[in-house]
């Protein structure tokens, strides 16, 4: 009876071609997945001295433009104005931001409710590290600084790598992909391990700081899954930002509210904008938070 | 420390298992290239967890598991639901009933949504059981069932009665 279908099946299989990859290269890139994390550590440790001096440049000069983000970004949940008002120095220099076209600004606008709470509880706190101001940090490893990583790929032919080009700290995660299109395929990153699970009707925002020198556009996204990885309803993804300047780094985020009671809900920030030999997408900050 | 002696382990079971890896995941995405990238995507994996695999007793069903992730999981995205069978044999026109249910098949599969591809191509082009289904696709036995009798249900539509007698399966 069945014996049909499989014949059929194997019908689509004639015309196999070679694998585009050998047992060797598996073995290599293996070996290389399981040993980078290791093998940067000592070469960080000597251009640590460096990367401390530029640090406080960097910090310095980033923290200027992160401000002008942060101000935006607070008018995606907050409308109300206490809580600007409570800023005055983000204030003003979000004035001359103006300028910018609203598409690059910050783009966790997918749930229009603003409430009350959620109004006086800023995402992205008063702009220093990830989730600075707002409420408890969700993920283990948000700035990518811990060894081995709490991330793992997202997406087919992703390939992860530590990046001393941070936002704040010593790393962040350059993500590119071995796929060479011409199809768009999703490349990014998702928390693992997940140890965040959801509550039924509370709101969480995952948000990630994310910059690249070529013109792509990227989204975070929130997927609650059962206890046993299961999908749980849809996945509720931001809208684009698209990194204009490749010198700056942009935020995205995206709040969603918890369908259900003990699922697990990791976050995930990709782009199908990158194909084999573009520049990476770093990402750095990330951070989630409930309430 | 790497070992030659694990990596000879790795290296005849990878070699050994490669053709079929990669043909359960063609015919559940239609597409060789990807085919390739999620098979050297989960092999990579493997190696890198080989040597702490002593406990997983069933390796094989380990490893569908993480394919039908791979294949999957990118793949049926809301965004990247576009046709994904496209890159199928072309095998030309032909008036053959054999050619005919071929091109029957494809067609019928590109429309399925991924999901129930899998399942389809798990239990009849690999021969696994509802519950072994289940587990490679991390749902209930249930949902393998019900994704199961649709799918043959819209070939039945499709196919000539005599060609594919499904009934009772």
């Amino acid at each position: 009876v069945t014996e049909r279908l499989r014949e059929l099946f194997e019908d689509l299989l004639v015309d196999e071609p070679e694998p585009n990859f050998t047992i060797d290269e598996v073995v290599q890139d293996g070996y290389e997945e399981q040993h980078k994390w290791q093998r940067r550590r000592p070469m960080l440790v000597g251009v640590a001295a460096a990367v401390v001096f530029l640090l406080a440049g960097i910090v310095a000069r980033s923290w200027n433009g992160d401000e002008d983000l942060v101000t935006r970004s607070g008018g995606w949940s907050t409308t109300s104005s206490p809580t600007t008002a409570e800023r005055p120095a983000s204030s003003t220099t979000a004035a001359p931001s103006t300028t910018t076209p609203s598409t690059t600004a910050t783009s966790a606008t997918t749930t229009s409710a603003t409430s009350a709470t959620t109004a006086s509880d800023p995402p992205a706190g008063g702009g220093g590290g990830g989730g600075g101001g707002g409420g408890e940090e969700l993920l283990p490893d948000p700035g990518f600084e811990a060894s081995p990583p709490g991330w793992d790929d997202f997406g087919p032919s992703t390939v992860l790598a530590v990046s001393s080009a941070a936002r704040n700290g010593r790393h962040a995660l350059a993500v590119t992909t071995r796929a060479g299109g011409p199809e768009r395929v999703v490349t990014g990153t998702t928390n693992d391990p997940v140890e965040v699970t959801t509550t039924s009707g509370v709101r969480y925002t995952g948000t990630c700081w994310v910059r690249s020198a070529q013109a792509i556009e990227v989204r975070v996204q929130l997927q609650e899954y059962t206890a046993d990885w299961v999908r749980s309803g849809d996945p509720t993804p931001s809208n684009p930002v698209a990194l204009s300047d490749p010198g700056r780094w942009y935020q995205v985020g995206v709040t969603h509210t918890g369908s259900g009671d003990g699922h697990l809900l990791p976050l995930t920030v990709f782009t199908d904008d990158v194909f084999s030999g573009d520049a990476p997408l770093l990402v750095d900050d990330c951070s989630l938070t409930a309430g | 420390l790497r070992s030659a002696d694990d990596d000879e382990g790795f290296r005849t079971f990878a070699s050994e298992r490669l053709p079929h890896l990669r043909r359960v995941a063609f015919l559940i995405c239609g597409d060789w290239h990807l085919a390739d990238d999620a098979v050297s995507t989960v092999l990579v994996k493997l190696y890198t967890r080989w040597n702490q695999l002593g406990s997983v007793r069933n390796l094989d069903g380990y490893v569908r598991t993480m394919l039908v992730r791979a294949v999957i999981d990118e793949r049926r995205r809301p965004w990247r639901r576009e046709e994904t069978m496209t890159a199928l044999p072309d095998t030309g026109p032909s008036a053959g009933g054999e050619q005919l249910d071929h091109l029957i098949l494809r067609d019928a599969l590109a429309r399925m949504p991924p999901r129930r591809r899998a399942v389809l191509v798990l239990r009849y082009f690999e021969g696994l059981t509802v519950e072994e289904t289940a587990q490679a696709m991390g749902c209930a036995e249930g949902t393998v069932k019900s994704q199961t009798a649709r799918a043959l249900a819209s070939l039945r539509d499709l196919l000539p009665a005599e060609d594919l007698l499904l009934e009772g399966s």
